[in-house]
């Protein structure tokens, strides 16, 4: 009897504990994830990394709906937790060893690279763009990133710049959204972004991408073979991202989100 | 040159007289004297004709009588200062940010000690920073709260949240390294209105390291920024919505506002480099030292997004002698109660920050209440004032201060940087505002 009046007890306090939560969520907006309210205790930390990855996307993009699948489908207990911060998503994983990190380039060092598992889930291709206004006639990319001296590029911090920087390139960091306002404004002469960060955010139709590409950057998810289930839980992502390729799934996500396969 | 600024300043206090219906009582009324008032008006002409700032409006009232409002100098190259000149408050917006906490509290719709994580989830289960030895793979570690931070926290600045510019001011590796992630993660000290909610900026915060443990330290930062996005959380309304409605409208403070309508953008003032040695040039693009960014161009604006609760307000001198005067009357004015007694007594309470000091403004002696410093003792070195003086400042050397003892309010406006340049004016000026009290 004592038993199940406690289970019911649960019961009625969870139910409860729903609706309170359900309030909170409605009044700070979409932004609010799931892993805010849960008890799981294992994370995996992503960088924020519009459109990919960021609490602006519905179901906080492509890359962490993915993951989110794949989790599911292979019953991987953890949640998504997306930081503001390329240097602390690397701290969670250098330091605390996390379960896994999501992103791209993390330019891990030696110790690092040792403990790291890289699944890669999706390759996109970047570009330049500059703003058409700013450069009228146009600018012209063969390959050579001495054309572009004396210029102001904008990348995040954290990213290798050396080869700007040797080709007198001026440097400015910011995250994505203030970096692309900062060359709609013309005081950015140039960034390096994805074909989907051209099709989401050139709402003015200013931004014009340089061709050929630059080269193309593989976001994935680095699960840590130091976590306690970072070796199995690594395995077992890999069966289940075949598994949702192959049915479907994960073309059915992608196209959710970018528009296209 | 004199002749034309002596009529410019005659023909700006006919205009602002006619533009602004404000009843002035003769000092002695209210127990000023008006030849001690006069050293005023001496102190701050010297200051400009020294070129060290190029104009200012100061405001001393007592017994909620105003008996002093002067103009002076110039608001820009081409405009005498007026008794109605808008100024970019600043951190002076910080006051009215925790006036409206404060009425939310009134209504019963928080606590203090809430944790901010019931409103905001992103502030649960926050890390705090802590430094490593030198040579070690990463600089720092991040530990968990002890406890999450509560709306007192952010009221009192003991948050551990920082502003960017504080690596000027008290630079160290920690404060650094946070500040560090805050540029990362694209957070600004908001002086510079950037391109987006208030809420998304206070969201990505949350997510980044505290400074210190919550309550352990007292730290000047975006924790009233903080207080503004979760007015709107409880509210439901937009922050600057929930402000004009429930102050600047029940106050009457007519021309405050968080972005200034086109009709008033004549009467705003420029803002003004000073050397403090007489180089004094007119600022045109924004002021950026070291993480410090100011945009005083950003004053211009007539509409946006960014809402900042530590520092976008523009105000008056007479607005916002409005606001200060309606805390020296206990949360009520002209017939309008805008907070209880009670409520204003806890907001000027002298003991909200333990042990610790608001040294930043000034030095040993100075607690912080809700929303101010307040003057602790008379052991400590300051030159004027009583126990339980509040007050506080904005970036562009503005200031005011309420003393209930005497009943006085001391408002200065000028529009000055760098902002440290102005401290020896403002004692002078509340020097000579307190010993104008000759009853």
């Amino acid at each position: 009897m004592f038993t199940l009046g406690l289970k019911k007890i649960i019961y009625w306090l969870t139910l409860l504990n729903v609706g309170l939560i359900s309030t909170q969520s409605v009044a700070t907006g979409p932004r609010v994830a799931p892993s805010l309210f849960s008890d799981n205790t294992e994370y995996i930390y992503g960088m924020d990394f519009p459109p990919y990855i960021s609490h602006d996307e519905i179901e906080n993009g492509v890359i962490a709906d993915i993951v989110n699948a794949v989790l599911k489908k292979e019953n991987i207990s953890a949640d998504i937790m997306i930081l503001p911060s390329k240097n602390m998503v690397k701290y969670y994983f250098s330091e605390e060893n996390v379960l896994a990190v999501i992103g791209y380039n993390f330019d891990f060092n030696k110790a690092n690279k040792t403990k790291a598992d890289f699944i890669p889930i999706l390759s996109v291709d970047e570009f330049y763009i500059y703003n058409s206004q700013r450069f009228p006639e146009g600018l012209h990319w063969e390959g050579n990133l001495n054309i572009f001296s004396g210029m102001h590029y904008g990348t995040y911090k954290g990213n290798n710049v050396s080869a700007y920087k040797e080709a007198g390139i001026i440097v400015k960091y910011g995250r994505l959204k203030s970096l692309l306002t900062q060359l709609e404004l013309q005081k950015l002469d140039f960034m390096r972004v994805t074909a989907e960060t051209i099709n989401r955010f050139n709402e003015n139709n200013t931004m014009v991408r340089l061709e050929p590409s630059i080269g193309t950057i593989l976001l994935g998810v680095v699960f840590n073979n130091q976590h306690p289930k970072g070796i199995e839980s690594a395995k077992k992502f890999k069966a289940g991202l075949q598994k949702i390729k192959a049915n479907g799934v994960f073309e059915a996500l992608v196209k959710k989100h970018l528009g296209h396969e | 040159m004199q002749k034309l600024t002596g009529i410019l300043s005659v023909l700006a206090i006919f205009c602002s007289q006619m533009v602004l219906s404000i009843e002035l009582v003769k000092p002695e009324i209210v127990g000023l004297s008006t030849q001690r008032l006069k050293r005023l008006d001496t102190l701050i002409n010297q200051h400009i004709s020294d070129n060290k700032i190029a104009g200012a409006v100061t405001l001393i009232a007592r017994k909620g009588k105003i008996a002093y409002l002067q103009p002076s100098g110039m608001a820009d190259t081409d405009k005498p200062m007026r008794a109605d000149t808008i100024f970019r408050i600043v951190s002076m917006t910080k006051p009215i940010t925790s006036v409206a906490v404060m009425l939310l509290y009134e209504q019963g719709k928080l606590l203090l000690s809430d944790p901010v994580s019931k409103y905001i989830p992103e502030f649960k289960g926050q890390k705090v920073i802590e430094m490593l030895p030198k040579g070690s793979q990463f600089p720092y570690k991040l530990v968990p709260v002890k406890r999450d931070v509560t709306i007192h926290d952010l009221l009192t600045h003991q948050s551990g949240i920082l502003y960017l510019a504080s690596t000027g001011w008290f630079p160290n590796p920690k404060r650094e390294q946070v500040v560090s992630f805050y540029r990362d993660a694209g957070i600004t000290d908001g002086f510079c209105r950037p391109d987006e909610s208030i809420g998304d900026m206070v969201k990505r915060l949350a997510k980044l390291p505290l400074y210190s443990q919550p309550g352990e330290a007292w730290e000047y930062g975006l924790s009233v920024d903080v207080l503004g996005y979760l007015i709107e959380v409880i509210s439901g309304q937009k922050f600057d919505n929930f402000v004009k409605t429930n102050i600047f409208e029940p106050l009457k403070m007519q021309d405050s506002h968080f972005y200034l309508p086109k009709n008033k953008l004549s009467r705003l003032s420029a803002d003004w480099n000073s050397d403090w040695k007489g180089s004094l040039k007119r600022v045109n693009a924004p002021l950026i030292d070291g993480d410090l960014a100011l945009c005083p161009s950003d004053g211009e604006q007539t509409s946006g997004k960014y809402l900042s609760g530590g520092a976008s307000v523009l105000s008056t001198a007479y607005d916002y002698f409005r606001f200060a005067q309606m805390l020296l009357n206990q949360g009520k004015l002209d017939g309008t109660r805008l907070l209880s007694r009670k409520t204003v007594e806890l907001m000027t309470a002298t003991n909200h920050i333990g042990h610790h000091d608001a040294e930043l403004l000034h030095s040993k002696g100075w607690k912080f209440g809700l929303g101010f410093a307040i003057q602790q003792d008379r052991q400590h070195n300051v030159d004027s004032g009583d126990k339980g003086v509040f007050e506080w400042a904005g970036y562009y050397s503005t200031r005011f201060s309420v003393n209930p003892t005497e009943e006085t309010v001391t408002i200065f406006l000028s529009q000055t940087s760098p902002f440290g340049a102005h401290f020896g004016l403002w004692d002078s000026i509340t020097a000579l505002s307190t010993s104008a009290i000759a009853d």
